[in-house]
């Protein structure tokens, strides 16, 4: 140990040689205030300070006057420490200038300095130091290995080897302070006192009150945020096995609304909203920033996250100007820690399996309900009882096939694994952070044994991250961060998703998978999902992303005192995407078999010729951003006044190269200004004024620029006099309100520059006898709307968080907003002024509201047990108050005015018509006073709507927004972890409610793909028939074709979406101590895991989250895994 | 360090509060503006063809998009074709089950793209301005000018046969104008038949009879294009549908304003003869022609090969009067046309039996009178027709060097041993008009098979689900499979049609007075189609050389009618017209769909009649309905009659 510290210094010793910078001052300000009014007795303790910086220490401290000429000023820069306590003048004085070529002379209170006669040549002594040793244990008694000891002020220090134990040598004095620290333990502060067997004990640190909180462009103390913030523990990220950080957030964040809408490998993120949606505009989404540059939340690896906070208020977000309306997520890298290095290695493998897959019948029963669909639309049967005997008994799968398509394509389970390195470490003046983390995954695509190539469904994905800090002054902080990623997608030449809606889509009785004779089958502009996933050749997507940042933060308080705590930052980023897409495709020749010969062989037809070599097509292109951003932020306190304020502007410029319009392959720029006072008195009353000043090229000079405004007033009641007898149960209270404006300046994903109009390139026509002419065509575009501004959110929020017995934290928070200006394009025009595309315009209004609230509670009962719960609810719902539609509705039922967004407009369905309902039930003619449907004939067993609006027919205008939307308006979550001994337990449940799903497709209801599309649903003995004509049925009457009565939006087919799940669990072990040791770890675990185990939902077709309304949709995985964990 | 670091901060901040607009103004693209197109010969050119692109073709929009011989009794689609979005629509009206409130797929939307051309054109008409330097003249500019002017009234002409009155917008409607102002109400239908006449009118005398440099300006209009649609408008407004339909009384704008005419007025029958007479003058002159083909370089019409390549010849076919360029859907079209074992693409332009059962026998008389409650045919014991049994020997014709009707391949052999003789001794357009059972495929040197289980049949349904297919407007050289697939004219007006035009409004007009006239253009069609004409010599009739001619004008009536019927089965927008025109389409589809039994697996039990379904047609049908959306952006427009 001894030695490597040695190792240490001299590095330091030669790296500051090299970049020959002075250091400055650093002042130990314990030690400092000690040099009191005792005239003739001085301490003094300055490190790498100059002697004029000493003699000015001590002129301010006591009453001594130093007097020098000028000449010697050059002499007086030499750098010396200086550790003195109780001493004399003389003492001092010989100290000082020991390595100088200069003496001094005392008389009375004037000490005058001049320039020595004798040369004086001697090497510094080194001085007599001390050395500390001691251990470091936990609250239980256990070692803690890793922990950070320094020797406060300067740059000695040293951690705790794996049996807690540590020596730190060179200690000043027996009056250093020695700070210990830890992750996630309360820092503790120990004077050094020559203990050659110091114990120490850290306390872990559950309240978090001197926990930092990142946010927009600083950090704050958690107890002094009055905007509404919420953060997450990067650990419960990590343990969601998910490729995107976003499948983690649903239920794992107060006022984050998430869905995960597909299961595939690279196309499984969620959709998630903060606080629900706001706006029917284009732009719904977060601003998701990534050590303050806007970058994707997809595809960074949940292990380089060190915070991760969403900042929901106005408060929070005012200072993103136009972009802030829909919530901020801010993400910081992981960064480097003082200490020597710890190396931690991470690795799970585990299999997936679909949560739940929607079930079809066999070929033969699929036969039996044609032939009844048939009989019901006034058809004949399409299939022989011979027919559907030879398909159930499979006596010849060529031409009586049976295909569970489903099943032939899919593989029950697929591998996943995960493996992460992350070595971080550093010291005063550098500290690193490397983050390699690899995540393979395959999906659940049936692959062909018998052709050459690999078509497997699968993606490998690398991240690197690094990051590290350099102070190059004392004052000046260097920060170079460098991440990226690559992956590598290997696919079917077809996606996953066709292949998979056409495997719902081919009847099981349609032909087999493959001939017997080898040949591949299929009806024309039918589907082989078969031949699809396995025969068409492959896929490869290769991504790669570069990510960098350079920023230097100035702390300007340290060069000039007056302004201490003014720190000056500037930042520049580079990222840059890009992805390549090969395609080897190829087709087998189709055929279909029409029967068999004489001899039995089958007789087949060839539908199309094949190609049997691959052919191959690529694409790429990618994107890139450049940011530029200055910053002034200052932090100081002044007794019990505490000033926070912040100035920042920045420039962004974002290339996009994946496009072939030439509009959207401009630049994209935002540039802006933002601002902060924060002010807090006593800790006790806080305030804050927030600003962003900003502008956006979608609009015109005039139109352009904004000032969004913001203010918050925070009460902690806890921390008054009165309240401090009641502090160990009511352990913390604090009120927050805030309000403020917000923006949105995104049109349309399609749409740029707002005020210009446009030419659009289209479809021209042909001349010539021949068709030999062709002239391309040109028509007017968008409309230039000058007047087009942002869409401007007012949000108030009022928050309140509790704490009681120092062991159960509770937040709530109220919040209400709304939204105005909102872009759409205009629906009412009629359609006479011949528009090709509708203008867009500032229209609409919408008001969201609703509450989310938190509750953590960490409790050890003993040495052995620690139990902990959290729980966490978001409700948001959202009316729209003003919206662009026809007179015609606004007084109707129709009227979207009113409504939550994403609600279904449909009928309502009173129950299925029965025989009385007609006059002649065979012919469809219905009884006097029974309203007719415009929809259609009706007949028996048909979905009876109710005539809404009383004007005795069935028709569009009896709809009306029915069920809940399609967006959960609540979200919820809450878990418990266990940690007994070595034993850890973690289960987390998750759940939406609220919202809805509607059933619908053109071969949903079964039969209506007419036998040649469409499956049918093993539920489907559950319907009307004329022997039993029930209305309490789930299935109408089956029709042969889809049916323009039955196969509407209605509440027939709405369907309450609400699901909870045991979204994770976890089982872990932690080696003991004992084990460890030898090994030279710090610490080990292994961990059995489980992800999306059980679903609870009323809808039992498929999994409700992923919102198809026929199944056809790749499912949501189940993953269990086990891994391990070891930290060296 | 710090200095360069307080420069970088000192320099970001007065970038910032200086050159923030600037940078972020759009970066200069030089993107096309629309006084950029104006100054471009090439652009103007394609600005006036986009104009062009939404003209139908009657590959693909009159058989999918409007669905026109599938709505009308001509041909039926499988009801299982519903579930594919492009033949909901059709489906739709099938089932009875199509209303106002159809989201309909932009390529069926003809009154939202009308207006959105319309304006277009008149944005051209206001811009567009001679480049001499570029080589677009004064003369250029008038011509593209008439051709944008020909446009909207083309647009406007097809939303009047479909939809009726709607607001004529007759000028650039300026782009900032209010909802109020683009609320239009819709213009009663003889304003907009006098608006359309006075253009069509005038149009015809600018524009050329003929182009010089044919080879690139086929495609766009000629005065006997605006003759003809002159002569179509007046019809139309001749026709009950749109004279004094009592139905339609009650349809009145807002303001009380009636739209459709209330009275029926005969002279309307005479504009119609006049107008239809000036088309026929002008191709009397030599413009326009039947087109003929004649037997071994006699004089004998061959009326196989006249009827089968009138629709396939492009170069020489002095018939065509306006025809669509494009050619990307002449493949498409095959495909369905040819049975789909063969094609390898779904087979499933079904005729209906109904369309059969029309065609004459060899002999000019009709099979068929009718049908019995039971759904059989009342047979013309008359015309030599029968539906029972096969033939057993060959029949041939004589006069034509058709022959890819046999396996043998000679010429004129039409009809094989063993054809079930519901097909057999019928009239040549028959035979180029439709596939049935068992027919040779001269390419697929095999036989159709349209029965369950058969090569070209069901159970899917991309097969013809009557048992007979269309077969017209087919090239018997295109082989789909193999995408070699010839081209072939896209036929918008042929001069055919203005003979039963002239015959059908003269005949209204005075029967007595007409009657030789008549009786000369019906004939001209009997006489191509290779029947028998209408005369009253009895010998010829007793030698069945002539059919005896209508006695009456009711006779004559029905006589063109029929002659409408097989003439034009099948081809475009026709049958659809007349059944809606003369106002029977409730009539006309008292009569079920019917087929054979394309559902047996067997020959015997294929050839019996089966119902395939009862089409749900109401008087409303007649016109489509306005889109409900546009009905609730405008209050001040009035909905169809019964929608």
């Amino acid at each position: 140990m001894r030695k490597k510290s040695k190792l240490l210094t001299q590095t330091f010793e030669s790296y500051r040689t090299l970049l020959l910078i002075a250091f400055l001052l650093i002042v130990c300000p314990v030690n400092q205030a000690q040099t009191g009014s005792k005239a003739k007795q001085l301490s003094l303790k300055l490190s790498n300070t100059t002697i004029i910086d000493a003699l000015k220490n001590v002129e301010n401290s006591s009453d001594y006057v130093f007097l020098f000429s000028d000449a010697i000023k050059s002499n007086l820069r030499a750098k010396v420490n200086v550790n003195v306590k109780n001493a004399t003048i003389n003492e001092l004085m010989s100290d000082l200038l020991k390595g100088t070529q200069l003496s001094y002379f005392v008389n009375n209170r004037q000490v005058t300095i001049s320039k020595s006669h004798t040369q004086q040549d001697h090497k510094q002594q080194s001085k007599a130091t001390l050395k500390i040793a001691g251990q470091v244990l936990d609250e239980k008694g256990e070692t803690m290995i890793g922990v950070t000891i320094q020797e406060v002020g300067t740059n000695n220090m040293v951690a705790t080897d794996v049996n807690g134990r540590f020596t730190l040598y060179n200690v000043a004095s027996t009056n250093s302070m020695l700070k210990f620290t830890y992750v996630g333990y309360k820092e503790k502060i120990i004077k050094a006192n020559n203990d050659k067997n110091l114990v120490v004990n850290m306390q872990t640190d559950t309240q978090g009150l001197d926990e930092v909180v990142v946010v927009g462009y600083s950090q704050q103390k958690r107890q002094s945020v009055i905007g509404a913030i919420s953060t997450i523990k990067p650990s419960t990220l990590i343990s969601d096995q998910s490729r995107s950080v976003s499948n983690a957030l649903a239920g794992q964040i107060a006022g984050v609304i998430a869905v995960q809408r597909s299961g595939e490998p690279g196309e499984d993120s969620s959709d998630f909203w903060i606080r629900g949606v706001s706006t029917f505009g284009t732009n719904k989404t977060p601003l998701i920033l990534v050590d303050g540059v806007e970058r994707s939340l997809v595809n960074i690896s949940a292990e380089e996250i060190e915070s991760f906070s969403v900042l929901k208020d106005a408060t929070a977000t005012a200072v993103y100007g136009v972009r802030g309306a829909n919530g901020v997520i801010l993400i910081e890298t992981k960064k480097g820690k003082i200490g020597k290095p710890v190396i931690t290695v991470k690795a799970d493998y585990g299999i997936t399996t679909p949560t739940q897959m929607p079930k079809f019948v066999n070929g033969a029963k699929y036969m039996e309900v044609m032939n009844a669909a048939n009989i019901l639309s006034g058809s004949n049967p399409t299939h022989s009882e011979a027919a559907i005997q030879k398909t159930r008994n499979h006596l010849d799968e060529d031409l009586y096939p049976d295909v569970d398509w489903i099943d032939l394509v899919t593989t029950k389970t697929a591998p996943q694994m995960h493996a992460c390195l992350d070595i971080n470490g550093g010291s005063e003046r550098l500290r690193y952070s490397l983050i390699v983390a690899f995540m393979g995954e395959h999906g659940m695509m049936a692959t062909d044994k018998n052709v050459s190539y690999d078509s497997t469904d699968k993606m490998y994905k690398y991240n690197v991250r690094s990051n590290v800090d350099i102070n190059i002054t004392p004052s000046t902080i260097v920060n170079v961060g460098i991440g990226g990623y690559i992956t590598n997608i290997g696919r079917s030449a077809t996606n996953i998703s066709t292949v998979f809606s056409e495997c719902l889509d081919t009847p099981p009785i349609s032909y087999p998978a493959v001939y017997s004779n080898g040949q591949f089958p299929i009806i024309e502009s039918r589907y082989n999902p078969w031949a699809a996933a396995t025969q068409s050749g492959y896929r490869r997507i290769y991504q790669n992303s570069f990510e960098s940042t350079v920023s230097a933060i100035q702390d300007i308080g340290k060069l000039w005192k007056p302004l201490q705590g003014l720190k000056l930052k500037a930042l520049f980023s580079f990222d840059a995407y890009q992805f390549n897409n090969a395609v080897r495709s190829k087709s087998p020749s189709y055929y279909y078999a029409t029967g068999r010969d004489a001899t039995g062989k089958l007789i087949t037809t060839q539908v199309s010729e094949g190609q049997e070599f691959l052919s191959f097509s690529q694409s790429s292109a990618g994107n890139r951003t450049m940011y530029f951003e200055t910053r002034l932020n200052y932090n100081r306190t002044f007794g019990k006044h505490t000033v926070e304020g912040l100035f920042t502007s920045s420039i962004r410029d974002y290339y996009n190269g994946n496009t072939q319009d030439s509009e959207l392959a401009l630049p994209y720029r935002d540039a802006g200004m933002a601002g902060r006072v924060a002010y807090n008195y006593d800790d006790r009353y806080f305030t804050e004024f927030n600003f962003g000043y900003n502008g956006s090229e979608n609009f015109k000079r005039g139109y352009r620029f904004g000032f969004f405004p913001s203010f918050a007033l925070g009460w902690v009641a806890t921390n008054e006099k009165f309240m401090q007898s009641y502090i160990n149960v009511l352990s913390k209270l604090k009120l927050r309100g805030s309000w403020g404006k917000v923006g949105n300046d995104n049109i349309s994903s399609s749409r740029r520059f707002g005020y210009l109009s446009t030419i659009d390139n289209v479809t021209g026509s042909y001349f010539g006898t021949t068709g030999n002419v062709y002239e391309t065509g040109y028509q007017e575009g968008d409309f230039g709307i000058p007047n087009l501004t942002w869409e401007t959110s007012t949000k108030t929020d009022i928050g309140l968080e509790l704490g009681f017995l120092n062991w159960i934290n509770l937040q709530f928070d109220y919040f209400c907003e709304t939204r105005k200006d909102i872009f759409m394009q205009r629906k009412t025009i009629p359609e006479t002024a011949g528009y090709n595309v509708m203008p867009y315009a500032n229209f609409g209004k919408v008001r969201n509201q609703g509450f989310d609230c938190s509750l953590e509670a960490t409790k050890r009962f003993n040495k052995n047990l620690t139990i902990s719960i959290r729980a966490n609810y978001t409700y948001a719902k959202n009316k729209v108050l003003e919206y662009d539609e026809s007179p015609a509705y606004k007084t109707t039922t129709l009227a979207q005015t009113g409504k939550p967004m994403y609600s279904y407009l449909g009928l309502i369905a009173e129950r299925l018509y029965r025989n009385s309902d007609f006059s002649d039930p065979e012919s469809g003619t219905l009884a006097n006073g029974v309203p007719p449907s415009i929809y259609g004939t009706v007949h028996p067993g048909d979905i009876k709507y109710k005539d809404l609006n009383n004007d005795n027919r069935i028709d569009s205008y009896d709809r009306t927004y029915i069920g809940k939307p399609s967006v959960p308006q609540v979200i919820y979550g809450f878990g418990f972890n266990v940690k007994y001994k070595n034993l850890d337990l973690g289960m987390f449940f998750q759940g939406a409610d609220d919202f809805s799903n509607m059933l619908s497709g053109s071969t949903l209801i079964p039969g209506t793909g007419g036998g040649a599309r469409g499956n049918i649903y093993n539920n489907v003995d559950d319907r009307w028939t004329r022997e039993n004509p029930n209305s309490d049925v789930f299935w109408p009457r089956l029709s042969n074709t889809v049916s323009g009565t039955n196969m509407r939006y209605s509440t027939w087919w709405l369907r309450d979406a609400a699901y909870l799940r045991l979204k994770n669990m976890e089982i872990g072990y932690t080696f003991p101590k004992s084990w460890q040791k030898p090994l030279r770890m710090r610490n080990a675990r292994i961990f059995f895991r489980g992800n999306n185990l059980f679903t609870w939902a009323k809808f039992n077709m498929w999994d409700p989250e992923i919102g198809s309304q026929d199944g056809f949709s790749y499912p949501l995985m189940k993953v269990y895994s086990v891994g391990v964990e070891v930290t060296f | 360090m710090k200095k360069v670091l307080f420069n970088i901060f000192l320099f970001g901040m007065i970038f910032l509060t200086s050159g923030c607009n600037r940078y972020l103004d759009m970066e200069p693209d030089d993107r096309l503006t629309q006084k950029m197109v104006f100054n471009d010969i090439k652009r103007t050119r394609g600005w006036l063809s986009a104009i062009y692109n939404y003209m139908p073709d009657p590959f693909l929009t009159y058989i999918r998009d409007w669905g026109f011989p599938f709505i009308s009794d001509d041909a039926q689609i499988a009801i299982a074709m519903g579930s594919f979005t492009n033949w909901a629509r059709i489906v739709a009206y099938n089932n009875g089950s199509m209303y106002a409130g159809y989201a309909l797929q932009s390529s069926s939307n003809l009154w939202l793209n009308t207006y959105q051309k319309v304006r277009s054109a008149y944005i051209f008409q206001n811009n567009v301005k001679a480049l001499p330097s570029q080589g677009l003249t004064e003369e250029d500019v008038t011509q593209m000018k008439n051709e944008a002017r020909f446009l909207i009234a083309y647009y406007y002409e097809r939303m009047l046969e479909l939809y009726g009155p709607f607001p004529l917008v007759t000028s650039e409607l300026p782009s900032d104008a209010s909802t109020e102002e683009l609320m239009l109400p819709r213009t009663p239908y003889e304003d907009i038949v006098t608006w359309l006449d006075n253009e069509f009118t005038e149009l015809a005398a600018s524009l050329p009879a003929e182009y010089t440099d044919a080879s690139t300006m086929t495609g766009r209009p000629t005065k006997g294009v605006c003759l003809a649609l002159k002569a179509r408008l007046w019809l139309f407004a001749a026709s009950p549908l749109f004279n004094g339909n009592s139905n339609f009384a009650n349809i009145k704008n807002p303001d009380g304003t009636a739209l459709f005419p209330a009275i029926y007025d005969a002279t309307k029958w005479q504009k119609a003869a006049s107008a239809t007479r000036e088309l026929l003058d002008l191709a009397e002159t030599g413009v326009y022609n039947l087109y003929k083909e004649y037997y071994n370089k006699t004089t004998a019409i061959d009326p196989f090969l006249s009827y089968q390549n009138l629709f396939i010849n492009y170069s020489t076919n002095k018939e065509l009067i306006f025809v669509y360029s494009g050619s990307s859907y002449t493949s498409w079209y095959n495909g369905i046309g040819n049975p789909r074992g063969f094609s390898g693409s779904g087979g499933y332009f079904g005729a209906t039996q109904n369309l059969c059962d029309s065609y004459f026998m060899k002999n000019g008389l009709s099979p068929i009178t009718g049908y019995n409650s039971d759904g059989s045919p009342v047979i013309n014991a008359s015309s030599g027709y029968t539906e029972s049994g096969f033939t057993s020997t060959p029949i041939s014709y004589s006069n034509t060097a058709y022959n890819l009707a046999s396996s043998s391949g000679i010429a004129g052999v039409i009809t094989e041993a063993g054809v079930y003789n519901m097909y057999a001794n019928r009239e040549p357009r028959f035979y180029i008009s439709l596939w049935y059972n068992n027919e040779y495929i001269p390419k697929a040197k095999r036989y159709t098979q349209y029965y369950n289980g058969g090569l070209d049949g069901g159970p899917t349904h991309d097969s013809p689900v009557c048992g007979i297919q269309i077969r017209k407007g087919i090239n018997p050289a295109a082989d789909v499979k193999n995408s070699s697939v010839p081209y072939q004219p896209k036929i918008l007006l042929r001069l055919g049609e203005f003979y039963l035009n002239y015959a059908e409004a003269l005949n209204e007009v005075s029967f007595d007075n007409n009657k030789t006239e008549i009786l000369k253009y019906v004939n001209l069609i009997r006489e191509r189609a290779g029947i028998p004409i209408y005369g009253s010599d009895a010998t010829k009739i007793a030698q069945r050389t002539q059919v005896q001619a209508p006695a009456n004008q009711d006779d004559m009536r029905i006589a063109i009618r029929k002659e409408r019927r097989v003439e034009f089965g099948a081809e475009g927008d026709m049958r659809y017209n007349d059944i809606r025109r003369w106002k029977i389409s409730t009539d006309v589809f008292n009569t079920p769909i019917y087929g054979m039994n394309t559902s047996s697996t067997t020959t015997e039990d294929f050839y019996k009649r089966v119902t395939y379904m009862t089409r749900k047609v109401e008087e409303k049908f007649n016109l489509w309905p306005i889109p409900q959306t546009y009905m609730d952006n405008n209050t001040n427009l009035v909905q169809n009659y019964g929608w």
